[in-house]
């Protein structure tokens, strides 16, 4: 842990504000990248570290960030935060990160050839330029009353491109089965290339994990972020509107994350909690960080993220979970003849004020007398999040590792990941991607 | 840009990277600092950055790597092993007379001046539009200074100046949809340079027409850009222009052409 010699307790007597929330952010990052062969340099190196003090009063954030970890800097950071004049003296904790540990990656080195055998193993040939990159992140946030204890952070993220599309993932370990999975989806991708879009449809949808995670992400864990709701009035009155389907059990556990990106607090030093977002379809606790928190007392911190410490926290998800149901994958598809079966979602993206919702579908295959039929291609989901979480009629009985993705909000970006079931919606609307709404 | 003499940390680095058996090398180096405001109907939050951060790449005939870092670089590393394809680092070449804009070394807009600029539109997008309101403004303001050396002789420094502004609007809505919203990203050398009053006149503009413009039908025939518009239509093809991934994607429309 690179943080274990700083002397917290010191920098906590600095940071004494009892009314007020103020926090030290220490963090570094180490990105490892193996570009795409055909792209010069060998392995590509980021490692970067250093901190942020933060105030917040009376609703307004103040924020002072460095790109290194010292005593002085920290003073002059303190002191810009206080809005103290130059001439006004801060103590300077020791501050001494341990030196950076670099760990061989023979797994980053090892994966496009697996990846290559793995399609070639579907029977396929076909050129794609992949991007695989290890992402490594340590923690440290000090309060002037508590000091949470470090957290650490490690997955990889894989990119695939081809002439005919792309394809990205997130992942906790690279071993033969994430090969197979980045396998499999370029392969589905090569294979859809040229099917036509759907006509305008309207019916049956089953979502596979996989677009279910999107749509999650969009549809439940956006849409209860506590400063997405104050674009439309009080955060607090979302609690117990009924948002979905009564068989709608979401929560944010970021406890229970694929084991690497585990976190027990988030990044204000807040314990981490299993934050039922909907039970029974019905909002419960939407997500929060220390600044919604202090608004209202139905607010509960424990989801304040941040993509660098040049940024204020926001409130954000980390692991979403969908609690299964009670049927059967098979009998899903079986209930949805003619309808149209969603194995994955390239991207999503809310309006907060209206509430529309559009879910991006690179392709998408027919559902006939119980299996999957032709292939279609890129078509979007689109609808009010409300309208389209009622339409939920059943959800599998099987609950998987979702994949995961990059999530960009205000400029900020964080993996996000999801645990969920496949899923079936009733009466939806799908266009063929590229016409106006 | 300027030709100069390296500052010693740089070619101190330069020379311990060469001595590693890396006969390639390259290092650059930058510094700056950044105020970012940004406002919301019940937030507000100011930020200052100073920033620092380097970059190497070097390697041999047998194969480079790229590493960056954050604070002061540290010729001890550690750096990765030189794998794939050797680097082909730039020649130096003359570089033409320049001045630096006078611009370049105007302070950093102040807090309470951001705060008023950003307050100001949100008055006066009012005032142009009754119930437009402002959703969430950020403004940036930042300036650095960057190095940089290789071993074949390029040596250079430059300064940047940027200001950033992000304007979310929402207003009354017409038949459709109780409210509609409009957004701007707009830069500037100087964050001075922003305009509030024309700025709100934009924005309410871009409001009306989202309340009450309908989309035209499917056209087609000859069209004028605006210069914005075709500036976007270019940004749009530089993909297809730049490095591997450019090569794939035209081969893609190509093939897609066909």
């Amino acid at each position: 842990m690179p943080f274990s010699a700083l002397d917290t307790a010191a920098v906590a007597r600095t940071l004494s504000q009892p009314e007020d929330v103020v926090d030290a952010y220490f963090e570094r990052k180490e990105d490892v990248e193996l570009p795409p062969e055909d792209e010069g340099a060998g392995l590509r190196v980021w490692r970067e570290e250093g901190f942020a003090i933060r105030l917040v009063r009376a609703g307004r954030t103040w924020l002072a960030a460095r790109d290194t970890i010292d005593g002085r800097p920290f003073a002059e950071a303190l002191r810009q935060v206080a809005r103290a004049l130059p001439s006004a003296t801060y103590p300077e904790p020791a501050l001494h990160p341990g030196p950076a540990e670099p760990r061989p990656i023979p797994e980053l080195l090892e994966f496009p050839g697996a990846v290559t055998r793995a399609v070639r193993n579907h029977h396929v040939g076909f050129a794609i330029r992949l991007t695989v990159r290890r992402h490594r992140r340590w923690v440290q946030v000090v309060g002037p009353r508590l000091v949470a204890g470090a957290e650490s952070e490690t997955f990889y993220s894989v990119a695939a491109e081809a002439a005919w599309g792309r394809y990205g993932a997130l992942l906790p370990r690279l071993d033969a089965a994430a090969a197979e999975g980045v396998a499999a989806a370029v392969v589905a991708l090569f294979r859809a290339r040229q099917a036509p879009p759907p006509a305008p449809f309207q019916g049956v949808a089953v979502l596979a994990p996989a677009a279910v995670a999107v749509l999650l992400h969009e549809a439940v864990a956006h849409a209860l972020e506590a400063d997405l709701l104050a674009l439309a009035g009080n955060p607090e009155a979302a609690v117990g509107v009924t948002m979905g389907a009564a068989l709608l059990d979401v929560l944010d556990d970021p406890a229970a994350a694929p084991e690497g990106v585990r976190r027990t607090t988030d990044d204000e030093g807040a314990p981490v909690l299993r934050r039922w977002l909907l039970r029974g379809g019905v909002v419960e606790q939407p997500l929060a960080d220390a600044l919604w928190a202090r608004t209202s007392p139905v607010l509960v911190p424990g989801a304040g993220r941040r993509g660098s410490r040049h940024l204020p926290p926001g409130p954000r998800s980390s692991h979403l979970e969908l609690l299964p149901g009670a049927v059967d994958d098979a009998d899903l598809l079986a209930q949805a003849d003619g309808g149209l079966f969603l194995p994955a979602a390239s991207r999503g993206s809310l309006d907060p004020l209206s509430g529309v919702l559009a879910l991006h579908l690179p392709f998408a295959r027919r559902i006939r007398r119980g299996g999957l039929a032709e292939t279609v291609g890129p078509c979007v989901l689109r609808g009010r999040v409300a309208d389209l979480l009622s339409r939920v009629t059943a959800l599998g009985r099987a609950a998987v590792p979702a994949g995961a993705g990059w999530c960009a909000k205000g400029g900020q970006k964080l993996p996000v990941w999801a645990t969920a079931p496949m899923l079936r919606l009733d009466g939806v609307e799908l266009a063929p991607d590229g016409v106006p709404a | 840009m300027s030709a100069v003499t390296t500052t010693t940390p740089l070619q101190d680095l330069l020379v311990a990277l060469v001595r590693r058996g890396w006969p390639d090398a390259e290092v650059f180096a930058k510094r700056g600092r950044s105020r970012r405001l940004e406002l919301t109907g019940v937030t507000a939050a100011a930020s200052f950055s100073q920033e620092q951060a380097w970059a190497v790449r070097a390697g041999h005939h047998r194969g480079s790597f790229f590493a960056a870092g954050t604070g002061e670089p540290r010729p001890a590393g550690p750096w990765p092993e030189p794998v794939g394809r050797a680097l082909r680092l730039p020649e130096p070449v003359p570089l033409l007379a320049w001045n630096d804009p006078s611009d370049l070394d105007a302070p950093l807009l102040g807090e309470r001046e951001g705060l008023k600029l950003l307050d100001s539109l949100g008055r006066e997008l009012a005032a142009e539009l009754p119930r437009a309101r402002l959703l969430r403004a950020v403004l940036e303001d930042g300036s650095s200074e960057s190095e940089i050396a290789n071993s074949r002789g390029l040596k250079a420094k430059s300064r940047s100046r940027l200001a950033t502004l992000y304007l979310e609007t929402a207003g009354p809505g017409g038949g459709r949809s109780p409210e509609v919203t409009a957004a701007v990203y707009l830069c500037a050398r100087d964050a001075r340079q922003f305009h509030s009053p024309a700025l709100a006149r934009r924005l309410a503009d871009r409001l009306a027409i989202a309340a009450q413009g309908d989309a035209p039908q499917r056209d087609s025939g000859e069209m004028l850009l605006a210069p914005p518009v075709a500036a976007r239509l270019l940004a749009g093809l530089q993909p297809l222009l730049v490095g591997p991934p450019g090569a794939l994607l035209a081969s893609g429309l190509r093939a897609a052409a066909w």
